[in-house]
């Protein structure tokens, strides 16, 4: 038996009410991977990642992550969300932001650990010069690169991040790619985004989702893919194109 | 003011309202700074108002049936513990609007205190009092009640702020931590039923909000980290308190809306400043 997979679904059916939104799922992520989750609003997404992250429960099928059912090990999954639903007032430092993300962890952190942790964190985003600044005076980018340290200060062995490019300038979008293509060394990582362009040079395959779900190693997948994904009918897709360096636009309509 | 300081040595019921006063601005501070930051001073409205349900049904009892021990304390204690479990149950729903849901409880529990006030006798004054408050009137029970109080709030943000900052800030994180926040929340809410309750009995159920949210909220735009907030908080009711008390006590103006008049211009101020200092920097 070969190792088993950081994430495992197999056979997961999901609906809201009458309304299916996830069918017949089937997904094996294995350690290492940098994983792009795309696909149309509505396809099911987030309802996927909620179901990695046990927020959710499946109607029918299984799903493992580390092997274990994910309610138990969620705190090992390091969860970025989108950083818009924050409240932009809220009263708290930098630092104390990162430091949430240690709470409920103290069997995994030793106390003395949990300050050098976070700064190590807040270094890797290339942040720490603004560990006492207020979380309200930063820019989107800043926040962002904040929620992701917050992830990190946990010790994760896994990397899941919602819609990262959401509301960020290009430049700070190739920045958090370069932080995460740094972190990929370490740990998996599977980002949720209906911008792919940004992702393409460092992701090693693409799980597209719409009701279904299919994963095409990167070297697969054309820009043409992405685009028919995006239009009306999912009988479209097409899945044999090579796919350039420059990585793949997406005119999302 | 002379005259304030003056009877102050000399009445005890003067003396009870200050001591009031200083107990309720540290449940007040903090309460006050987590409602505000989890954004549900609508929640604590809709628990205030519908005390009156319980105060009202509670006097009924009392003065019409004779059953002594229906205070209208109890019945406010047990009318806002229900309203916090009630919602506590219903916000998780999914398909559950909570604004309806608050507004449902508001107006039904202030409808049943109205039905049950109208057929006891002295209708007038009790309704006066339970909607308005009478900082003069406290008892020492009340006072009690409110240092009781006080130290829970101390010992649970002492204890527990990292978790309830970490809750407040972003829910979805603090449950994939692995932190009960369900049980936490539940907690939380039924808290902030009993110090709205105590609150109604200073300044009563309208104004309840008003103090709970309006230093909190000015003490948000001085400071930048939460147990700062807190503090200020706290500092901000004192103040506001004893102030409101100092200025309506010579003049025969009812206190309770003098403090909440007090915290709004203090909240207005504070706008001010931070206008000014934000134009500078």
């Amino acid at each position: 038996m070969s190792k088993s997979p950081d994430i495992l679904l197999e056979k997961v059916y999901f609906s809201y009410g009458r309304e299916p939104i996830l069918e017949d799922v089937n997904l094996r992520i294995n350690s290492g991977e940098f994983i792009g989750i795309i696909g149309p609003n509505g396809g099911g997404k987030t309802t996927l990642l909620r179901l990695i992250l046990g927020l959710l429960k499946p109607d029918k099928g299984k799903v493992r992550v580390f092997g274990r059912p994910p309610e138990e090990v969620c705190h090992l999954i390091g969860y970025v969300p989108q950083h818009l639903q924050f409240d932009p007032a809220f009263p708290a430092t930098v630092m104390d932001i990162v430091r949430m993300g240690q709470i409920g962890k103290r069997r995994l952190l030793i106390r003395g650990q949990e300050q050098k942790a976070a700064e190590w964190a807040l270094r890797l985003v290339e942040l720490e010069q603004y560990r006492e600044k207020n979380f309200a005076s930063l820019s989107g980018g800043q926040r962002q690169r904040v929620l992701i340290a917050r992830a990190l200060a946990g010790g994760p062995r896994m990397l899941l991040f919602d819609e990262p490019t959401a509301n960020v300038d290009s430049s700070s979008g190739q920045q958090l790619y370069r932080i995460l293509a740094e972190l990929n060394r370490k740990m998996t990582i599977l980002v949720v985004s209906h911008d792919i362009g940004f992702v393409s040079r460092h992701i090693t395959s693409v799980v597209c989702v719409n009701r279904t779900v299919v994963i095409h190693p990167t070297s697969s997948l054309a820009g043409q893919d992405i685009i028919d994904l995006y239009g009306q009918d999912l009988s479209l897709v097409r899945h044999d194109h090579r796919c350039s360096d420059k990585g793949h636009s997406c005119l999302h309509s | 003011m002379l005259a304030f300081i003056n009877d102050l040595g000399q009445f005890p019921f003067l003396r009870m309202a200050l001591l009031a006063t200083v107990l309720a601005s540290i449940a007040c501070g903090i309460v006050g700074s987590y409602v505000t930051v989890r954004r549900s001073t609508y929640i604590a409205g809709a628990i205030a108002h519908c005390t009156l349900g319980g105060m009202g049904l509670a006097r009924y009892l009392q003065v019409e049936m004779g059953i002594a021990w229906a205070t209208p304390l109890s019945g406010a204690i047990l009318a806002a513990l229900l309203a916090g479990l009630l919602i506590s149950f219903l916000q998780n729903r999914p398909n559950m609007r909570l604004d309806t849901v608050l507004s449902a409880i508001w107006a039904t529990g202030m409808a049943i205190g109205i039905l049950f006030i109208s057929q006891t006798s002295g209708y007038n004054e009790d309704l006066m009092s339970y909607l308005f408050g009478d900082i003069l009137m406290v008892t020492r029970t009340d006072l009690m009640l409110i240092a009781g109080l006080d130290l829970v709030l101390i010992a649970a943000a002492l204890f527990f702020q990292r978790e309830l900052d970490a809750i407040a800030f972003d829910e979805e994180f603090a449950r994939l931590s692995g932190l009960p926040v369900r049980l936490y929340d539940t907690i939380f809410l039924l808290v902030v039923a009993l110090t709205v309750v105590l609150l109604v009995q200073l300044v009563g159920i309208i104004l309840v909000v008003a103090l709970l949210a309006l230093p909190a909220a000015a003490a948000a735009r001085l400071t930048g980290r939460l147990p700062y907030m807190i503090l200020t908080s706290v500092l901000l009711c004192l103040l506001a308190g004893i102030g409101g008390l100092a200025i309506s006590y010579p003049l025969d103006l009812p206190a309770g809306a003098m403090i909440i008049l007090v915290a709004g211009i203090m909240y207005m101020a504070t706008a001010c400043i931070r206008e000014r200092t934000a134009r500078q920097a």
